[in-house]
């Protein structure tokens, strides 16, 4: 068997997984429903259309009393909801444009890759030239993680929880002090009271 | 107030998700192994009742692959097709198993179960493990099945089995811990039913434990009997279940749809005889996990190793304390292991010891945390996943020993939650005085390394770093020696309380976020 041949092969085998995978995870149930996002922004394309234009994601970044405050932004299309994530969280990596708002993650952080499957976004972060987790206090990881949270299921209404992922890796804690082996969900508390 | 709220998912649920986050991580890869390679054997034999009928089967690298067919043929049931070749389906009854060949992995009725290999089809015959079908037909008719290796499938009714049960409760932040404790696993399933959740036995009988009343806002009643296990819940209620191991326990986590749920002052759950004798304290970080770095580079990680040696001391001489820290130079540690090294030990109280950052300018002040109940309710939910699985998939999360997760055991924290907030309010009481800060009560928090901790456990921010000012104090050895003797004041008290042998005036508890 060439080796051309035994790739092929091993990509179909994966693909047959996914697949499996996939229907094991859906047959016989409910189709996902909504979210509690539903005020979410609207996103061009989320039900298949064909071009989508440009949408609004709600980015999530501290404040200097230390919660989080909304930021809205104009960006790309991407009707599906994998790529609306990796939209909307690498402008988050990529700071606030509104004055008064601090960065939620340091320079040099890229979105690897995103997956929503029933309501739970697996997100991949990494360094651009790779590398470990930024290090911080609890208080930083935390407004981290909820920054983060907060704007993909704000902004991606698929999403109602988020698993962080390093380096293709899910770790017990992105800087040492919360749990990322278990589904975050936006805790509200953190979000400053609309002006 | 700050907290990263996680979710409850049941074991299985957790188990299809780690499993297609593990094809999504390994998508991209070619690394995937092609199906393996079967050998069709001739002269296999399906032994039922004494009686025997042919049997198809292959050898495959992980065990024998039976034909289902002649097995649904001479047992009952109903297997069908899936349409557009997706799968199979099994009707046993009025449950419902699919299978996919190629997928090493069912469902049964909303439960994904893991395989040791995956069915396969060979020249149109739908051969399965051994395992599928005890998790079929042994699990929900009561048979067992055995391969001797000499191609005879032997299909027996294992003898009836009387297993004792004991139940624990235990309520918490709006949810219900309900635990059946066994010798070993039962042959069971959980049935959903109007008002409630029945265990049912299946070949097996229980010896309940003495008849108690139950007192609990989500649970109305629970009877034991023979063969099932009724449990009456409010209305309202819902319930996942899953399994733990070592000893087996069948949890029900229960929790209240759609509203708050109110939750009772729970008493404290405290030994006969609390004693404080041995202390873990935790220094924070170490080796290359640096922890927050200051304007000045100050590390984290230094200055939490320098408190915890001045702690460990002063408490030693001042209260006559055996104290372990989890590490003693700068050294990579896991956070599991802190915990798990506390629980080795036995000790009474883990103090994990930190200072921390912030993006915001000007942040000052000292802040105990204690562990959220969901935290430790999700890693529960997480061994158990994990566990069921055999170990033959690493836990999304798990540390690199499997041991460790035998170290580190289910709600280990969620018995010491009311010590805890205690012993946080205690110390965060201390550095207010200390540090002249204004009283914004104790916080809870996921925090990993408390989640494993059986016994009173909190983490401790000693100051921010990240603030120019407060880095610079923090590097004072005065500074930390008031802070180390807050501490010990603290822990004092605690220890007093416990012990019932120096009356304190009690702390008031702030409102927890």
């Amino acid at each position: 068997m060439s080796r051309r041949l035994a790739a092929l092969l091993i990509g179909a085998a994966a693909g047959v997984l996914v697949v499996a995978a996939a229907y094991f995870l859906f047959f016989s149930r409910p189709a996902p429903e909504a979210g509690p996002g539903a005020a979410a922004p609207a996103r061009p394309g989320a039900a298949g259309d064909e071009a989508p234009e440009r949408w609004t994601a709600e980015l999530f970044f501290p404040t200097s009393a230390g919660l989080l405050a909304p930021e809205r932004r104009e960006l790309a299309g991407a009707g599906e909801a994998a790529r609306a994530v990796e939209a909307a969280v690498s402008a988050l990596l990529a700071g606030p444009e509104t004055p008064g708002l601090l960065p939620a993650f340091p320079p040099g952080l890229e979105v690897r890759r995103a997956l929503v499957v029933e309501g739970i976004a697996f997100v991949d972060l990494g360094r651009s030239g790779g590398g470990p987790p930024p290090a911080s206090g609890s208080e930083e990881e935390l407004l981290r993680l909820q920054a983060l949270v907060h704007t993909v299921t704000a902004s991606v209404p698929e999403a109602r929880q988020v698993v962080l992922l390093w380096d293709g890796e899910q770790r017990p804690s992105l800087s040492g002090h919360v749990d990322t082996g278990s589904p975050l969900l936006p805790d509200p508390r953190l979000l400053a009271p609309a002006p | 107030m700050l907290s990263s709220r996680n979710v409850s998912l049941p074991a299985r649920r957790r188990f299809a998700l780690s499993l297609l986050l593990a094809l999504f991580v390994a998508a991209a890869g070619v690394g995937q192994e092609a199906p393996p390679a079967l050998t069709p054997q001739a002269g296999g034999v399906l032994v039922v009742d004494g009686g025997s009928s042919p049997l198809g089967w292959a050898a495959a690298p992980g065990g024998p692959l039976v034909s289902l067919l002649p097995v649904v043929s001479r047992l009952g049931g109903q297997l069908e097709a899936e349409p557009l070749g997706a799968g199979f389906r099994l009707e046993l009854g009025e449950s419902r198993a699919m299978l996919a060949p190629g997928s090493a992995a069912l469902t049964l009725g909303e439960e994904i179960v893991p395989l040791t290999q995956a069915p396969q089809l060979l020249g149109g015959e739908l051969l399965v493990p051994v395992d599928l079908l005890q998790r079929t037909y042994g699990d929900l008719l009561g048979l067992a099945f055995d391969w001797p290796g000499d191609g005879r499938l032997l299909v027996t009714r294992p003898r009836q089995r009387e297993l004792p049960v004991e139940m624990e409760l235990v309520h918490l932040q709006g949810i219900t811990t309900l635990v059946f404790r066994f010798p070993e696993r039962p042959r069971y399933r959980v049935r959903e039913r109007l008002g409630g959740y029945d265990v049912e036995l299946v070949g097996d009988r229980l010896l309940p434990p003495p008849r108690r009343t139950v007192q609990d806002p989500l649970v109305r009643a629970v009877a034991i009997g023979a063969e099932r296990i009724r449990i009456d819940l409010a209305p309202g209620v819902r319930a996942d279940h899953y399994e733990l191991r070592e000893p087996f326990r069948l949890v029900l986590d229960l929790v209240a749809a759609g509203e708050a749920v109110a939750t009772p002052t729970l008493p404290e759950q405290r030994r006969a005889t609390p004693r404080v004798r041995t202390i873990v304290l935790d220094p924070g970080h170490g080796g290359s996990e640096t922890g927050a770095t200051g304007p000045e580079g100050t590390l984290e990680k230094d200055l939490t190793l320098l408190i915890a040696q001045q702690l460990a001391a002063r408490l030693e001489e001042q209260l006559g304390v055996r104290v372990v820290l989890t590490r003693t130079t700068d050294v990579d540690l896991g956070l599991d292991e802190r915990a798990a090294l506390a629980n080795q030990l036995r000790a009474d109280l883990f103090v994990s010891i930190h200072l921390n950052s912030s993006p915001r300018a000007g942040a000052r002040g000292a802040e105990t945390y204690f562990l959220s109940m969901q935290a430790s309710d999700q890693r529960a939910a997480l061994t158990a996943a994990a566990e069921n699985l055999g170990q033959s998939v690493e836990p999304i999360a798990a540390g690199p020993d499997a041991e460790l997760q035998l170290i580190l055991w289910d709600l280990a924290q969620s018995q010491h939650l009311a010590a805890s907030q205690r012993l946080a309010a205690l110390i965060q009481q201390e550095l207010n005085v200390q540090l002249d800060l204004r009283d914004r009560g104790v916080k809870q928090a996921p925090f990993r390394v408390l989640m494993g901790a059986s016994m009173p456990a909190v983490l401790v921010e000693l100051g921010f770093l990240s603030t120019p000012g407060e880095e610079a104090l923090l590097r004072t050895p005065a500074h930390r020696a008031s802070l180390a003797e807050a501490l010990v004041r603290a822990i004092a008290r605690f220890k007093g309380e416990q012990e019932g042998v120096a009356p304190v005036p009690p702390a008031p508890l702030e409102a927890v976020p």
